[in-house]
């Protein structure tokens, strides 16, 4: 579903992703781990089109991701969602929904989303402003089953979460791999990685230095691998 | 206490360097003032040359219209006071600085005889509406663009400090707030000093020569200081205030927006409907009913016929053709004084609502300061109503020394009515050259009190608004 | 229709943004409150110059009743005029004081609409059978200070109060998205930067410019003598496209800006400055350039030149009067009014007056020529400034414009120089003035611009406001098109 071939992005000389080879396949957690810098925003960026390759291509289900129809099968959750805060949540969830598949779904159905993703019944007919962070990211996620995004785009998506709710999320894109999505997700939590990756890639300086899947590796393995990989082999 | 103070001062220095380090680095802000003081020395330079050139023309139209008086040939004395002469306002030296109502006034008057005219050729008449928008001259960057660059540059003041935390770190240091203020406000004068030093040399390069333009050039300077300073401690003052910059630049420019473009008209319409003045034919068709009581050349009118009997009875004679002195003259003379009466009330009601209007416009000047100076800076320059008025009062005394004259000849030296008498150069010299004086500079000052006094509050207010809002200021 | 579509959705979202943040209503509330004061300032001068041509014109039939009586009486043999001067069968005098009449502009339906050059050249002259210049110059008395602050009209309003508006509302169209952190939200979804600029824009659009429209109709209509008619309609009509003309180019400005990326503060503080720079700098560069390129006429030496021609004609004056009674002296009316003295000086005084007035005419006329070379200049150049074309077109839609009003004064002249005719040629001839003959004085009748030199003159402007909101629509978009554009617009390059 998401392929990255010999995706390269530099700014002036600095590279910021040095041709990344990357394919996360459909029912597929494919976590990125690395350290501030090594690259993990800008491929999700590059997925996203929001900036261009210098060189290489970014596919989303077989498509370049420069194309607008690429965006059909998108969904992209940000560390802190952000979302018109005088509106409340059905109404921030009615406003893009309708943006992504061009029709309006009925209210009860947009209130049963939210509630899907967890968000309590009573959020949601409520202005954004009053939300938690973890609130917001539930109503990301909401706009992500709404359109049926095929891929996921997570950047960072539980820096910043209580325990709890980023237990709450973890369940939720299990929920939305079992279902077939492809998820991209970078962030800096081993554990989280661990728990609902299939696969972990470490990145450094914008290379992809290993890749492996996380059935064989215990939380202590994958802290190792990744101290010593980010590390440049330095003991800790 | 000595070491105190120098402390303070040295303070204030390294604040007011390290805001003119930052400000002499924003590449922008150099280029926008370059091309403002170009722009305004040009224009400067430009208005100049025009005022010099409109000033050239009056004085040769003066003086072509007096000898055409002198060369007017013999004729019939009330003819010539008939024929008259024209009274040209002079073009006052400081009226590049600050045109004034100059444009919306006209440039000449018609002193002729039984009538006070009203002022002729508006220049503005003459130019297209583009006049309407304004003139490039120092007075406007003085009055609108001065204070919109003290806010844009001095907007992000303290609030900027604070949204970059650098104002925790200043504070933590033990900096006390005022010598802040104080060190913030004169980086901003110093601009301000970089902007209209240029202009004020400038102008006083220009106007060398002209009598007190020097002094009345000081006395601009120091209005334009209060009306400026007040807006450099507004600005810091709100900066210190405002929860984020944003706001503080919203604030101001509404500010700026109200006080420099829209109460000036509003309150215009306002003073119009609160104290209307007459309309031209309001105003003739009232002067015309009051000169119905007067005779004119109507020797029917009942006026005309007491006054006759009443010159009779003072020379004891029963016929105007006994009388030792022309009749005729004499009746013209007592007409012109009924005249004189009437014109001095119904200009003088005029000029009064115009002065009423003036000043309902300028009750608000010590909170919205833009009507306030606008009237001193006329005011200094000499092109304000109030200057046109004391114009008109001299034009008109120098049209009563003509039909005086006039009258007092036809009285003494023409017998019996006769037709055909005439007068030559002779008396046509006695009537001197139109000569104004000007107002003193004293005389302009007592007009721009209630104004002067005004921009002083708003000066006072300002900076004690500032020292109220950095003593609340918060990191 | 498809209301689904991106960009109607992104409008409806717009809109409701608005009117949840009360912009909707504080903007309601600001231009019904600027447009209610603007048109009753504005309705006020228009009833101030009909009430002052309403003077003039009782003024004029009280002194022609008086004289009608006193001609009547003088037929009757109960009169008998002190001097030639109060002769009511005088024509000499009727024309040049005593019937004197006022020559009016009448007002349009769309009169309160803006004051216009209505303030500097009054809406009557009094045309008497004397030399041009004696009338065709009068100016109205007014506080000159108020002249030059200008009023607070319906005009002010639009032109310099609605831009503002629009760039208080407009400043941060895609910036605040960017900076509220939901752009990149919505650049996930397959909806382009164009149709949400565009929606954004139209959104601001509907609510300010068709409020300002409906709340300046309304008002004006509120004020005006006569609304329904077709006059006011028209008018109104192309006042609501100027609006809306003017309006787009300030919003395509706004696009334009946020197109270009940048913080929301900085457009501020662009637009700000766009605005100074065509509201002032422009017009008074404009207006300084053609002042220096082709002088104004110099009225101070027209005064001269004029006195010359009086004197010189007053020098010729015997050998005029000579060549009239040679060519002319046979002719002796049936009622001759005059006799001995007065008929001479009555005569001397016409032959010099028409003499004089040829020569007064030709310097009146140049002057006019050089006056117009100026105007002619500054209307190209006021193309350079929205804000000078939208005043000029609103004045000239309220009927306050420099071209009705030179239509008015050409047609002014004319009638004077028909009321000159008809009372000197009487007076050389010495022909007295019957009281049937008063029915029968000149009158002038007002000929409106016709409708399509107006109507050709806003089309004109429209043009001059649309064309470049459509340039700066299309760089807009071709911006937002640039593969580029979303980077820039979501990451602003640190300064």
């Amino acid at each position: 579903m998401l392929e990255a071939r010999s995706l390269t992005k530099l700014y002036g000389t600095h590279k910021a992703l040095d041709h990344l080879e990357l394919i996360v396949k459909e029912g597929e957690v494919f976590c990125l781990l690395g350290a501030n810098g090594a690259g993990k925003t800008t491929t999700i960026n590059l997925f996203l089109d929001f900036i261009q390759p210098s060189s290489g291509q970014a596919m989303v289900g077989g498509k370049n991701a420069r194309e607008p129809e690429s965006k059909h099968l998108l969904a992209y959750i940000p560390e802190t969602v952000m979302l018109y805060s005088s509106l409340t949540g059905i109404e921030n969830l009615n406003y893009f929904s309708r943006l992504a598949i061009g029709r309006e779904h009925r209210k009860e159905d947009l209130s049963s989303l939210l509630i899907r993703a967890g968000l309590p019944a009573e959020a949601a007919t409520k202005p954004v402003s009053s939300y938690s962070k973890g609130m917001r990211q539930k109503v990301g996620i909401a706009i992500a089953m709404a359109k049926g995004a095929r891929a996921l785009l997570l950047d960072e998506p539980t820096s910043g979460l209580d325990p709890q709710a980023a237990n709450e999320f973890a369940t939720l894109m299990e929920a939305q791999r079992a279902l077939g999505a492809a998820v991209l997700m970078t962030t800096h939590d081993l554990f989280l990685a661990k728990q609902v990756g299939t696969r972990v890639g470490i990145m450094r300086q914008g290379r992809l230095l290993s890749c492996f899947a996380t059935a064989g590796v215990d939380h202590v393995e994958l802290e190792r691998m990744y101290l010593n990989t980010i590390g440049g082999g330095m003991k800790p | 206490m000595e070491g105190a103070n120098r402390g303070a001062i040295s303070d204030i220095l390294v604040i007011a360097r390290k805001e003119g380090l930052e400000l002499s680095r924003d590449r922008r802000l150099r280029w926008l003032l370059a091309c403002l003081l170009a722009l305004i020395l040009g224009a400067l330079v430009q208005g100049w040359q025009t005022s010099e050139a409109e000033s050239r023309e009056r004085i040769s139209a003066q003086h072509a219209n007096y000898q055409q008086w002198l060369e007017q040939g013999a004729r019939n004395p009330h003819s010539a006071a008939h024929y008259g002469v024209h009274a040209f306002k002079p073009v006052n030296p400081l009226a590049f600085i600050d045109p004034g109502v100059g444009a919306f006034v006209g440039i000449s008057v018609w002193l002729e005889a039984h009538k006070q005219n009203e002022f002729q050729f508006r220049p503005a008449r003459d130019r297209s509406s583009l006049y309407r928008f304004g003139e490039l001259t120092p007075a406007l960057l003085l009055q609108t663009l001065a204070p919109l660059l003290l806010i844009l540059v001095g907007f992000a003041g303290f609030a900027a400090e604070r949204e970059n935390g650098t104002l925790r770190q200043l504070l933590s240091l033990g900096v006390s707030r005022k010598r802040l203020l104080a060190g913030k406000a004169l980086a901003l004068v110093g601009l301000l000093g970089a902007m209209v030093v240029p202009i004020a040399v400038a102008a006083a390069l220009l106007s060398i020569g002209a009598e007190d333009a020097l002094r009345r050039l000081l006395a601009l300077a120091g209005a334009y200081f209060l009306y400026l300073g007040g807006f450099v401690f507004l600005t810091l003052g709100v900066s210190a205030l405002a929860r984020s910059a944003r706001q503080a630049l919203l604030v101001l420019l509404a500010f700026w927006l109200l006080s420099c473009f829209v109460l000036p008209r509003a309150t215009t319409d306002l003073a119009r409907h609160l104290t209307p003045a007459p309309s031209g034919a309001a105003f003739i068709q009232a002067l015309t009913d009051a000169r119905r009581a007067t005779f004119g050349h109507d020797e029917s009118h009942p006026a005309f016929i007491a006054f006759r009997e009443k010159v009779l009875r003072n020379y004891k004679v029963s016929r105007t053709a006994d009388l030792p002195v022309d009749f005729r003259g004499l009746a013209l003379r007592e007409d012109d004084h009924a005249g004189y009466r009437i014109h001095d009330e119904h200009f003088g009601r005029l000029w009064a609502i115009y002065n009423t209007q003036d000043s309902l416009r300028q009750i608000f000047g010590w909170l919205f300061p833009g009507s306030s100076i606008q009237a001193v800076s006329a005011g200094f320059a000499g092109t304000d109503t109030q200057n046109h008025v004391h114009f008109a009062r001299a034009a008109e005394a120098h049209r009563r020394v003509i039909q005086e004259t006039m009258s007092e000849n036809l009285i003494q030296h023409r017998r019996h009515d006769d037709p055909d008498y005439s007068a030559d150069r002779w008396l046509w010299a006695r009537i001197p050259p139109f000569v104004y004086t000007p107002p003193t500079l004293g005389e302009r000052l007592t007009w721009q009190t209630g104004n002067l006094g005004r921009l002083g509050l708003w000066l006072g207010g300002c900076f004690t608004f500032s020292l109220w809002a950095v003593h609340r200021l918060r990191p | 229709m498809n209301l689904n579509a991106p960009f109607l959705v992104c409008l409806g979202h717009e809109l409701r943004l608005l009117r949840i943040e009360s912009l909707s209503a504080l903007i309601g509330f600001v231009l019904a409150a600027a447009f209610a004061y603007a048109a009753w300032n504005g309705t006020g001068w228009a009833q101030r110059q009909q009430e002052a041509v309403a003077t003039a014109q009782t003024a004029h039939e009280t002194r022609v009743h008086d004289k009608l009586a006193q001609l009547n009486a003088m037929e009757a043999g109960t009169y008998h005029p002190p001097s030639a001067f109060l002769n009511p069968a005088n024509p000499l005098w009727i024309g040049l004081r005593h019937a004197s009449t006022p020559a009016a502009l009448p007002a349009t339906a769309l009169q309160a609409a803006a004051v216009g050059q209505s303030d500097l050249f009054p809406p009557y002259l009094n045309v008497s059978a004397d030399t041009r210049d004696t009338w065709s110059l009068q100016e109205d008395v007014e506080n000159p200070t108020n002249l030059l602050a200008g009023a607070f009209d319906p005009t002010f309003v639009a032109v310099v109060l609605l831009p503002l508006i629009l760039i208080a509302l407009s400043y941060d169209l895609l910036p605040s998205e960017r900076e509220r952190g939901t752009l990149a939200l919505l650049l996930t979804q397959p909806v382009s930067l164009t149709t949400l600029l565009a929606a954004k824009v139209t959104a601001r659009a509907v609510v300010v410019l068709g409020g300002a429209s409906l709340f300046g109709a309304l008002s004006l209509a509120l004020v005006s003598s006569n609304p329904l008619s077709t006059d006011f309609l028209l008018r109104i009509g192309l006042w609501t496209a100027l609006v809306w003309a003017y309006g787009l180019f300030w919003l395509a400005l706004c696009a334009t800006v946020s197109s270009r990326g940048g913080s929301s503060a900085a457009g501020a503080l662009t637009l700000c400055g766009l605005w100074l720079l065509f509201q002032l700098i422009i017009p008074t560069l404009a207006s300084s350039l053609a002042q220096a390129a082709l002088p104004a006429p110099s009225r101070s030496a027209m005064v001269s030149e004029i006195r010359a021609a009086q004197d010189q004609a007053r020098q010729r004056g015997d050998a005029s009067l000579a060549r009239y009674l040679r060519e002319h002296g046979e002719e002796r009316p049936d009622t001759p009014v005059l006799h001995g003295h007065d008929l001479d000086d009555a005569r001397r005084r016409i032959v010099i007056l028409l003499d004089s007035n040829t020569e007064v005419e030709r310097i009146l006329d140049e002057q006019e020529r050089r006056r117009q070379a100026q105007l002619s200049l500054i209307s190209w150049l006021r193309f350079l400034s929205p804000p000078v074309l939208m005043h000029d077109g609103l004045s000239e839609v309220a009927g306050t414009g420099e071209i009705r009003l030179r239509h008015f004064h050409a047609q002014a002249e004319h009638f004077g120089a028909r009321w000159r005719e008809h009372f000197l040629t009487r007076a050389l001839r010495n022909e007295a003035l019957s009281s049937a003959d008063y029915a029968r004085f000149p009158a002038f009748d007002y000929q409106e611009l016709p409708t399509t030199r107006l109507i050709g003159e806003i089309t004109l402007i429209l043009s001059g406001l649309i064309m470049p909101a459509a340039l700066l629509g299309l760089l807009a978009r071709r911006r937002l098109k640039k593969p580029v554009a979303h980077e820039q617009l979501l990451f602003v390059p640190h300064t």
